[in-house]
């Protein structure tokens, strides 16, 4: 793109999130859900199919503004929650791929408490999210991604539901994640990437059990990670054992997913 | 004479023949069944991807949990069910109870019960297995009939541990370790096992079990208080009865 | 000889009959087992106190290849409470050498063992602290079973499981024997695993990531004869708990009626069988109540002999311990006392497993040499032959109806046709070497030739490696 172009579209853009600024204030509303949908080439329609979609729902108050460029929209969704914001972002997006075909949008949503986080700065940050965001998934944009420093966790589980689930809560609480579905996969993660805090199921191929938990000591060096274990074993000796071996809690399951967070966010401090 | 044996030799050959063909009839039909249905529920776990990372990551909200938008088949609501299903397994709490209440409202429990009225017996089991899953605790009752007529065999295991998963009232945990302890088997520990998957209060129901008359019941207590966060006494106590018990059993 | 040979045709009719009756047990009980695995988690019993701890015992002899892979396999199950004794059969290669280094392991200097069986004395048992449920025990040479009876006399747990050195079991093998063994606690005496042919299948971090169909040949005569032996053949026998054998590869006892009945009988070949023959005698004798069951859940893989000289003396070798046995049982056999055992197991064994090469072959020949008396009899050797087939073809069909119904495997139509077709090829000559082999272990045993034959180990990763390799590139998630 040449400059001016670059130049024009910024602009543009800021524009945009000015308008939007200023909806926010017109409307009555503290809580205030917004939305972004991006797609590289896409149809130029897709505003006005969006409109279409979000009028079918009875009662709902809505804003939409085509961006600049064709095939990117901005939602501003007024009183809605964030639960209710991801819902209206699932529906947008089946019901566009049902209408489009191939069409991959990259999605990314929110919910503000207070009209006054929504600024231009932090609108055209969510956007970029979108922009950025190659994976199939819908992004919550939370104030998490506007933190420089995160704390990492390392997230070893074979369970691809369990493993899933962890990634998708610790990230929206702010941590930066990795995941390893087995022992020797997360020793070598541990060793490169070097986590604050390894979050661990027993049960692993490759090496489990409390051999598994003597390598972590040995591979962990002087920055040495919290081990947190979330396992089903619960025999009392293989507890005591790992307790004596480092381990710095231990959580059987199944478990409180909001206990869990306590622990974690214990240890990491 | 050797005609008579050939003729029934040969009769033999045919009826192997049709037995083959008949043979190889089902197994293609139930091949290509089977793949047919796993395609589909590949199809419908990437369909809604979008839809369960929506639940996990509001699991925790006190908001009600939607069904996805839009119309659902049969065989994508079984989808959806096992998944929520999988992760009820997983949690405690109030995260597990929201999970709970979605497949109660989404009609996934009313569903299920209605299978306990089946003809077939592989249906009932598995609407007793998933009701289990879901802790459906309006289903204890019919699962506690349905455990009382069942011989002993590892289904029994499976309607069990369902009413230990869902039951609300200890009587109900009582009743199912009766019916499973009645055929003289000793399996006092998988019953400790299988009762401990109760989400009621454990050391409270293991007191009351130690109190009661019937010497299974108490067995099934003392095993059960092994390696569980129980007062002080308790969990001695069981740990001696354990300790006696494997004296018995060691070469 | 038209007699003879018709006699031989009913003996295959009768033969097939027996083996179709025992194949609908296995129908009876297919949906039960079907219905326990599909609807049991084991995530509470695989971290409970309250599961039974076993004793792994892995006799290993010139195992340095894959018995690393092998130990960390098993050092990854998915159970509360175990151990993983190796036993060193006194190798001449370095298996020693390699498990020490690998796991860093120190001779105990007083290792608590016990006398309870006879056996080889003992060189040392290595250990690491770092590795706590990890034990090596070094001996002379002295066989298989007596391995297996030192690492009886080991054993610190009240189960034991016999597990071979090549066997990759699956992460929750263990888990659901010792879920079958509570079920009935006092009575079970010993349950067999499932062996399957991992030949093919893509493996990797010690787990059959990828289940396929052998490529060579030999290996896939061999699957379509293991799914016919364990589904149609144990699930049917154990149900009326008949059962003869259970695998050596993977297999659960009491520890205390192993040792009542004297451990594991050495020096010859066919222990696995011998030992469960043992253990019905003493169960029957002492008119205690017990049960042998097969646990087809619980899947053990293994790599089966590609070659016809490993095969075939693979085969001898089980032809010769099998006529050891039956000569060493025959008094069990007709005999009320020993119940199914005895009245069915046993001379069904005798009469249509260990003689069945010799009745089939001179019935064959009978009935050719009458076709070359006048050529118009040929319809006759046609029918016996048919027969032979036909009836066979059945049984086997049976077997993958059993697999369809409870476990599904394979997951490609082309798997299907490809398993049927090898299935009706075993008629055209592997059948029948089946049947040479049979004879000529017999001969050995006759003639006391008691050598084992080498197995050339091929390490698990250039096997998995191998196998990725050939699979078609990436089917994306």
């Amino acid at each position: 793109m040449s400059n001016l172009m670059a130049l024009h579209n910024q602009t543009e853009r800021s524009g945009l999130y000015a308008d939007m600024e200023q909806r926010v204030r017109e409307t009555a509303n503290e809580v205030n859900g917004v939305l972004f949908i991006y797609s590289a080439g896409g149809p130029s329609y897709v505003a006005s199919q969006v409109r279409g979609i979000l009028e079918s729902e009875p009662g709902l108050h809505f804003d939409v503004w085509g961006g600049d460029e064709p095939g990117s929209v901005a939602v501003l969704l007024p009183g809605l929650t964030l639960n209710a914001v991801h819902y209206q972002g699932l529906r947008l997006k089946q019901q566009l791929q049902e209408r489009v075909a191939d069409y991959r949008p990259q999605m990314a949503l929110a919910s503000f408490s207070s009209r006054a986080e929504i600024t231009p700065q932090l609108l055209s940050q969510m956007e970029e999210k979108a922009k950025q965001n190659y994976s199939d998934d819908i992004h919550i944009f939370t104030k998490a991604d506007l933190l420089l420093v995160k704390s990492r966790i390392l997230i070893v589980e074979g369970d691809p539901a369990v493993r899933e689930f962890l990634q998708i809560r610790l990230n929206m609480q702010g941590y930066e994640t990795m995941t390893a579905d087995n022992g020797t996969t997360a020793l070598d993660l541990i060793v490169d990437w070097k986590p604050d805090l390894v979050l661990t199921e027993l049960n692993l191929y490759g090496i489990d059990g409390l051999p598994y938990i003597h390598e972590i000591q040995k591979v962990g060096g002087e920055e040495m990670p919290k081990v947190v274990v979330l396992t089903e074993q619960r025999v009392e000796k293989t507890i005591s054992l790992c307790f004596q071996n480092g381990v710095d809690d231990y959580i059987t399951k199944p478990f409180s997913p909001v206990e869990l967070d306590a622990r974690i966010r214990r240890c990491i401090q | 004479m050797a005609g008579q044996h050939l003729g029934l030799a040969i009769a033999f050959i045919y009826v192997c023949l049709g037995l083959i063909v008949i043979g190889m009839l089902l197994l293609f039909y139930m091949k290509i069944r089977h793949l047919r249905i796993q395609r589909k529920t590949n199809e419908y776990l990437r369909k809604h991807q979008d839809y369960f990372l929506f639940l996990q990551a509001h699991l925790g909200d006190t908001e009600e949990l939607p069904l996805p938008p839009g119309k659902l088949s049969d065989l994508e609501r079984r989808v959806i069910q096992q998944r929520v299903t999988e992760w009820i397994e997983q949690f405690k709490g109030d995260l597990q109870q929201n999970l709970i209440d979605l497949c109660y409202n989404a009609g996934f429990v009313r569903e299920d019960l209605k299978l306990l009225d089946s003809l077939f017996y592989g249906r009932r089991i598995a609407a007793a297995y998933r009701l289990g899953g879901m802790r459906a605790a309006e289903a204890v009752p019919r699962l506690l009939a349905m455990l009382k007529h069942q011989k002993y065999s590892p289904l029994s295991i499976v309607l069990a541990r369902s009413i230990a998963k869902s039951a609300e009232h200890e009587q109900q945990l009582r009743d199912m370790l009766i019916h499973l302890l009645r055929h003289g088997k000793p399996i006092h520990h998988l019953a400790a096992d299988i009762l401990m998957e109760t989400r009621l209060d454990a050391s409270r129901l293991l007191l009351q079990l130690l109190k009661e008359d019937n010497p299974d019941l108490v067995k099934v207590a003392l095993a059960a208080m092994r390696g569980q966060e129980v007062p002080g006494e308790a969990a001695a106590l069981g740990r001696f009865a354990f300790a006696l018990e494997r004296r018995e059993t060691t070469a | 000889m038209l007699i003879y040979g018709l006699f031989a045709t009913y003996y295959v009719m009768t033969v097939n009959l027996v083996y179709f009756s025992i194949m609908t047990f296995s129908f009876r009980q297919i949906l039960t087992i079907f219905r326990r695995a599909a609807f049991s988690k084991y995530n509470t019993l695989s971290g409970s106190e309250l599961v039974p701890p076993v004793s792994l015992l892995v006799p290993a002899f010139n195992e340095e290849v894959t018995v690393i892979e092998n130990v960390k396999c098993l050092l990854t199950l998915n159970y509360p409470t175990y151990e993983v004794i190796v036993i060193n059969d006194g190798s001449k290669d370095n298996t020693l050498g390699v498990l020490r280094d690998e796991f860093e392991l120190m001779p105990l200097p007083n290792p608590d063992i016990r006398h309870t069986i006879d056996c080889q004395p003992i060189t040392a048992v290595y250990h690491n602290p770092k590795y706590p449920h990890l034990y090596v025990i070094d001996k002379p040479n002295g066989g298989k079973a007596d391995s297996l009876n030192a690492g009886i006399n080991l054993s610190h747990y009240p189960l034991i499981s016999s597990i071979d050195a090549d066997s990759l079991l699956e992460k929750d093998a263990l888990i659901r024997m010792a879920r079958m063994y509570m079920e009935n606690p006092e009575e079970t005496v010993a349950i067999g695993g499932d062996v399957r042919i991992a030949n093919g299948c893509v493996i990797e971090n010690g787990a059959v990531k990828e289940v396929s169909l052998p490529r060579k040949i030999w290996p896939m005569f061999q699957a379509t004869e293991y799914l016919k032996a364990f589904l149609g053949g144990r699930i049917g026998w154990s149900s009326i708990n008949g059962l003869i054998i259970v695998s050596g590869a993977f297999g659960l006892f009491r520890k205390d009626y192993v040792i009542a009945v004297g451990g594991y009988r050495g020096g010859y070949p066919g222990e696995d069988m011998n030992i469960i023959i043992k253990l019905h005698r003493y169960m029957l004798e002492n008119k205690l109540k017990y049960r042998i069951a097969f646990c087809p859940e619980a899947v053990c893989w293994t790599q089966a002999p590609d070659s016809y000289r490993i095969l075939s003396n693979q085969r001898k070798r089980w032809g010769r311990g099998n006529l050891k046995n039956m000569i060493e049982n025959y008094d069990m056999a007709f005999n009320p006392k020993y119940k199914v055992m005895g009245l069915l197991t046993m001379p069904y064994n005798i009469i249509f497993e260990a003689l069945n090469p010799y009745f089939k072959i001179t019935g064959l020949l009978a009935l050719i040499g009458y076709t070359l008396l006048d050529m118009t009899h040929w319809r006759v050797l046609a029918v016996f032959w048919l027969i032979n087939f036909l009836s066979g073809y059945v049984l086997s069909i049976g077997a993958l109806l059993l697999e369809e119904l409870a476990f599904k495997r394979f997951n490609k139509l082309s798997d299907l046709c490809k398993l049927l077709m090898f299935s009706a090829f075993k008629f055209f000559g592997y059948a029948q070497l089946g049947g040479l082999w049979r004879i000529q272990g017999h001969i050995q045993f006759l003639r006391n030739n008691n050598s084992w034959g080498t197995m050339t180990r091929q390490s698990w990763q250039d096997k998995g490696e191998a196998a990725a390799k050939a699979t078609k590139p990436a089917k994306s998630a």
